[in-house]
């Protein structure tokens, strides 16, 4: 059993709190993503997993044993450096062959292991090479083949793709996770690209600010999201937000922003009841604007008028940005032939996939 | 602009003038355009900035290298081989080139040995945080900033035989009277060291930085591999560090060769030329003897010698770059 633990786990660095009270629980197998905006802890929380970093407080269990005072060698882990951290006079091979051979094992076993995560990794041909006679995305294979070799229970990524160009990081996340299937490890994956995430993570865990916001599967977080940071972090482009004020009339609650008035849905009703006539915030992802209101829910469409500024076509899709009240949106449309830039036209907002936020806490309004 | 002027210069004769003029004209407006985006876009920077140091080569390097030259193969203005032919069969001469290699030989070996030991006492010590670590490696540059002569005027204090205070202290183990400046078999090892002492901070200072260019996650992941921190050393520190220390290796020679102010203020090359090296036998002989041809000689002889010494050991350096061997 390979699970993965952090209870109360916290890290202090002269005078930062880099990681503040982190409680993580990662199954056997899980490929976990740790994400979060630059400085937010997760580097300080994936190293504290490996040892290279003492916690200042809390418990950290690997498997079923308390790893606090374990050595980063007897962890039965490995590490995939955001560097790679190659040992730069080595060979490819010597590369990944030199912690097995610390390890006194037979030369025939390392021999077979080096092969075969070659052969995995598609880098026979480079074995003899010197890291610095690779490319980037080479190097990137020869560092997670290193880690491979070791067997280990777990397996650490820190960042490992956000040095390779776009394309080459959209075919290696495609391989990460085959490669994860095909070891059938756990994997604790870091990264601040919320795509990555999304795309590679059986759980995600979202951190800002030393802390963790929320976890779960991807689509939970993106139905889901449980306050504000969260509702921002994860979606491209990111969910909408407006200031405005909720209220009654004709007994049903209104969220008004600017001029507009937008009927809230049924489901909203009652959980917003409390917050009549106060301030909140309002969240719209940018796949909830539609041309025209779809004809079954029609009552939960709420419809604005709105004038285009910037269409950013990308193809099947286009961005169209405009400004309701005082606040940027972007909205994503399929169609948008007929309009240009200028134009006055009317959007419905799909009200039932819509967030309501305490302007205060920020948490999430149920 | 001379293949430009050509055709022009035919004009002249085929043409006649009105049309060479017109031709000259556009030439010349050619260049002025050529002249002012030259001045507007500031070309002339990168020239004026080389020109400098061109200048400076030429005065301080090359002027200097050919009158050395032109002086040793000239003797009352005719051209004559006579210095160098002496110098073949000088035992002074060859003496003095095998004091030179035990010198730069010893100096090299122990400065290098003393630099690298230092610098990792100071590397581990800040690493572990030992307390005064820092305070030790500004206390370790304190000989380089002292002159030479103030330095080795205190060297000679404490190497004297009967009132220095090494000799004193040496009593104490039973060791006594050992005369450090003015025997023949210790002199050399005195001025290696005096030499050594005078300049160690400097190989510390270098050998250390070459410690802190080596990536902390290289060592992270070593751990994580299972070295210890011996192979860790081995491994990671020694093979990362081994261009600068092959570098370091060829200046400290290369310098050693031409090293002149600390032996000739501690023995003057005595006793009985123990310590002259090809630096002390050049001085005496230019200004002692009066002798510059002869003394122009054997300087450009050690200049070809440092040069042949540097060529083979930059040639050794690359073959075993590509080797990619241990040091
Ligand atoms: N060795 C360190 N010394 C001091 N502060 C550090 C150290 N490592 C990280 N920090 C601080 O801790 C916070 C979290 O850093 P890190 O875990 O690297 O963030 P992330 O990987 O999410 O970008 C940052 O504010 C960073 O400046
Ligand atoms: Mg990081």
């Amino acid at each position: 059993m390979a699970n993965v633990s952090l209870k109360g786990f916290s890290k202090k660095f002269k005078n930062t709190v880099a990681v503040d009270n982190l409680n993580i629980e990662i199954e056997d197998k899980d490929f976990a993503v740790l994400v979060g905006p630059s400085g937010c802890g997760k580097t300080t929380t994936l190293r504290a997993i490996a040892g290279l970093e003492q916690a200042s407080a809390g418990e950290i269990y690997i498997g079923d044993t308390l790893v606090n005072d374990v050595l980063p060698k007897d962890r039965d882990i490995a590490m995939v450096f955001q560097s790679y951290a190659l040992y730069p006079h080595m060979t490819v091979y010597d590369n990944m062959a030199f912690g097995l051979k610390l390890k006194k094992l037979p030369k025939q076993e390392i021999d077979n292991r080096v092969q075969e995560a070659a052969k995995i990794l598609d880098i026979e041909p480079l074995l003899q090479r010197k890291p610095k006679q690779l490319s980037g995305g080479q190097r990137q294979r020869v560092a997670v083949g290193r880690a491979i070799v070791r067997k280990p229970k777990v397996f650490l990524f820190d960042e490992p793709l956000s040095n390779l160009d776009a394309k080459l990081r959209v075919s290696m996340r495609a391989e990460i996770s085959k490669l994860h299937q095909r070891l059938g490890a756990t994997i604790v994956y870091v990264t601040h690209d919320q795509i990555e995430a999304m795309t590679m993570a059986t759980k995600i865990f979202v951190m800002n600010h030393g802390k963790l916001q929320q976890s779960g599967h991807p689509l939970e977080l993106y139905r889901n999201p449980s306050n504000k940071f969260v509702a921002g972090f994860i979606g491209s482009p990111a969910m909408n937000f407006m200031d405005g004020i909720l209220k009654k009339e004709n007994g049903r609650i209104l969220f008004q922003i600017g001029d507009s008035k937008l009927e809230v849905t049924d489901s909203f009703q009652d959980s917003l009841q409390q917050y009549l006539d106060k301030d909140v915030i309002f969240g719209v992802r940018p796949e909830d604007f539609h041309i025209r209101p779809l004809h079954d829910e029609e009552t939960s469409f709420a419809s604005i008028k709105v004038q285009v500024e910037v269409i950013e076509p990308l193809g099947e899709e286009s961005y169209v940005h405009f400004v309701l009240g005082s606040e940027a949106m972007i909205a994503r449309m399929r169609s948008t032939e007929f309009m240009k830039v200028g134009d006055e036209i009317s959007l419905y907002i799909d009200m039932a996939k819509t967030h309501f936020f305490d302007k205060k806490s920020s948490l999430t309004i149920m | 602009m001379s293949r430009s002027m050509k055709p022009v210069n035919k004009t002249i004769f085929c043409e006649g003038m009105t049309i060479k003029m017109g031709i000259f004209n556009t030439e010349i407006s050619n260049l002025k355009e050529k002249f002012t985006r030259f001045c507007r876009n500031e070309e002339y920077v990168p020239y004026l900035l080389n020109l400098l140091i061109v200048l400076s080569i030429v005065l301080l390097f090359v002027y200097p290298l050919i009158y050395g030259v032109l002086s040793s193969v000239y003797s009352k203005g005719e051209f004559s081989v006579a210095n160098y032919s002496r110098l073949l069969t000088d035992r002074n001469f060859w003496h003095a080139l095998w004091v030179t290699v035990l010198y730069v030989f010893f100096y090299t070996v122990g400065i290098m040995f003393i630099g690298f030991v230092t610098a990792l006492a100071i590397d581990v010590g800040e690493e572990r945080k030992l307390p005064g670590s820092k305070i030790l490696s500004s206390f370790l540059t304190l000989p380089y900033a002292i002159p030479d002569v103030v330095g080795s005027l205190v060297w000679l204090w404490m190497m004297n035989p009967r009132h220095g205070i090494i000799n004193y202290l040496l009593s104490f183990l039973g060791i006594e009277g050992l005369k450090w400046l003015t025997s023949g078999d210790l002199a050399l090892i005195s001025v290696v060291l005096v030499g050594i002492w005078r300049l160690f901070p400097m190989h510390t200072l270098i050998i250390l930085a070459a410690f802190k260019t080596v990536p902390r996650s290289l060592y992270e992941a070593a751990d994580l591999d299972g070295a210890s921190t011996l192979q860790q050393f081995f491994y990671i520190t020694l093979p990362s560090i081994a261009n600068i220390m092959k570098f370091l290796v060829l200046l400290t020679v290369v310098w050693s060769f031409k090293r002149f102010t600390i032996i000739w203020l501690l023995t003057r090359g005595g006793p009985m030329h123990a310590t002259e090296t090809l630096a002390i036998m050049i001085y005496t002989e230019a200004f002692k003897f009066f002798d510059r041809g002869y003394a122009s000689a054997i300087a450009v002889s050690l200049l070809i010698i440092v040069g042949a010494v540097s060529v083979l050991y930059m040639k050794f350096f690359k073959e075993s770059e590509a080797e990619g061997g241990l040091l």
